[in-house]
């Protein structure tokens, strides 16, 4: 079973987010990018989900924390509102893997991370 | 009164003010925990049942704090996510009473609580009548309890979207129509983007705008110069321009220039950034806008911003 941590500072939006996912995968959440990064040191996740851009914008470099030098590369996935080009693009230039927007089909979401982690135990 | 009693009072009147503070603000932070964990365990409850095909375990919630946490609850799930099967919801909420009780609760509220409870509302499928009852919150002062309103009625009268934004007598807000941008998104609003645009009405035209620029329909290009060219609003015709240049049309037309010089130079030097970020060429920036208003598109394709995105597209 892969290793998920997901990343909202709303607590109700990544539980849900949580329970969708939650069969196929270990999960564990987090509110604080701190705590992501503690998280990420100590679990060595497959994936992380970030619901929010705001981390990227506030000069953090969080992609580079998260994948620090010598320790495991998780892919990163960010789910947000926004559906500006501009923005989508910007986040891939930084290092996100995927971008998906609200509003979500949990069946589909479901699947993707299935796929994704049956890819990864392949590799 | 010597220092020591002095310093007597001081020490007990402060540990009596953080007695004080204390004994207030605990039982409702321990409240709030309370409902948080309530809320999230009807979240799990929801997710499981509507992924589930065969039926499962019903959720129940007596009272009017499990009832408020399930409505919450449900309003998290359905304003993340698309494709649930509302038979299940309906199914929910006929068994708790969540229409009845949200009902009463809107009636005897007042403000942002209100606004807040028609939110809860526009997330609950529930029966067209109940729509009808929130009628008159369409046209309240408070913006809020409006827009929420409007955002119940169209969720629950999808049907008659069109005729609700039409016979609203206040302007629609961008945050408005992008909350509007949101519901279609979820496949609740039926709505056609032609017949908006062709609307004489200005909330329907703002509407239909948004929905071309929303979905990137490049076929509704047509429809957004005859705005520009012949619309008497300038916000409309404005709003027609940044998305003829999001959707990455021609812009150097006559009329188009000629439509350019009417506007206020602050809207110029807005309209100018928006394109040069959209990542027209500077020639066609040129061909738009004066030397100096060029100037200024150059400095921004220079930067180090531009510079990121144009990076980016090549991806």
């Amino acid at each position: 079973m892969g290793k998920i941590i997901i990343y909202s500072q709303q607590i109700h939006t990544a539980t849900l987010i949580a329970e969708v996912i939650a069969d196929t995968a270990d999960v564990e959440y987090c509110d604080t990018p701190e705590e992501l990064i503690r998280h990420c040191i100590e679990h060595k996740p497959d994936l992380v989900i970030i619901i929010a851009i705001a981390p990227f914008l506030n000069g953090s470099h969080i992609i580079r924390r998260i994948r620090f030098r010598g320790g495991r590369r998780p892919a990163i996935y960010v789910i947000a509102w926004h559906q500006s080009e501009h923005i989508v693009l910007s986040l891939l230039e930084c290092g996100v893997d995927q971008y998906m927007t609200f509003p979500i089909c949990m069946g589909r979401l479901q699947s993707k991370i299935n796929q994704f982690l049956q890819s990864n135990d392949t590799r | 009164m010597n220092i020591f009693t002095l310093l007597y009072i001081i020490i007990t009147s402060a540990a009596a003010l953080l007695f004080c503070i204390m004994a207030f603000t605990m039982p409702h932070k321990s409240k709030l925990e309370k409902n948080s964990k309530l809320k999230a365990r009807y979240i799990k409850q929801l997710v499981n049942m509507l992924g589930e095909i065969t039926p499962s375990e019903q959720i129940t919630a007596r009272g009017v704090r499990q009832r408020m946490a399930l409505a919450e609850a449900i309003y998290i799930v359905v304003s993340h996510t698309y494709g649930i099967d509302t038979d299940k919801l309906k199914q929910i909420t006929q068994i708790n009473r969540l229409e009845r009780f949200l009902s009463r609760a809107i009636t005897f509220s007042r403000g942002i609580r209100r606004s807040h409870l028609l939110l809860l509302m526009s997330c609950l499928p529930a029966s067209e009548e109940a729509s009808d009852k929130l009628l008159h919150n369409i046209n309240s002062r408070n913006s809020l309890v409006r827009t929420n309103a409007l955002l119940a009625t169209l969720a629950l009268k999808p049907s008659h979207a069109i005729k609700t934004i039409a016979s609203l007598d206040f302007e629609l807000q961008h945050t408005d129509i992008a909350r509007i941008i949101a519901l279609l998104r979820r496949g609740l609003l039926p709505i056609a983007y032609e017949p908006l645009l062709e609307s004489h009405n200005r909330n329907l035209r703002m509407l239909g705008i948004a929905i071309v620029r929303a979905f990137g329909i490049n076929i509704a290009e047509k429809q957004l110069c005859h705005i520009i060219y012949t619309e008497s609003d300038n916000e409309i015709a404005t709003e027609a321009l940044y998305t003829l240049a999001t959707l990455g049309r021609t812009l150097s037309r006559t009329r188009i220039r000629e439509r350019l010089a009417t506007m206020p130079p602050s809207q110029r030097k807005d309209l100018c950034r928006h394109i040069t970020t959209e990542g027209y060429s500077l020639q066609t920036m040129r061909s738009l806008f004066s030397i100096e208003e060029s100037c200024h598109a150059e400095k921004l394709i220079n930067s180090h911003k531009r510079k990121l995105t144009k990076i980016a597209a090549t991806i």
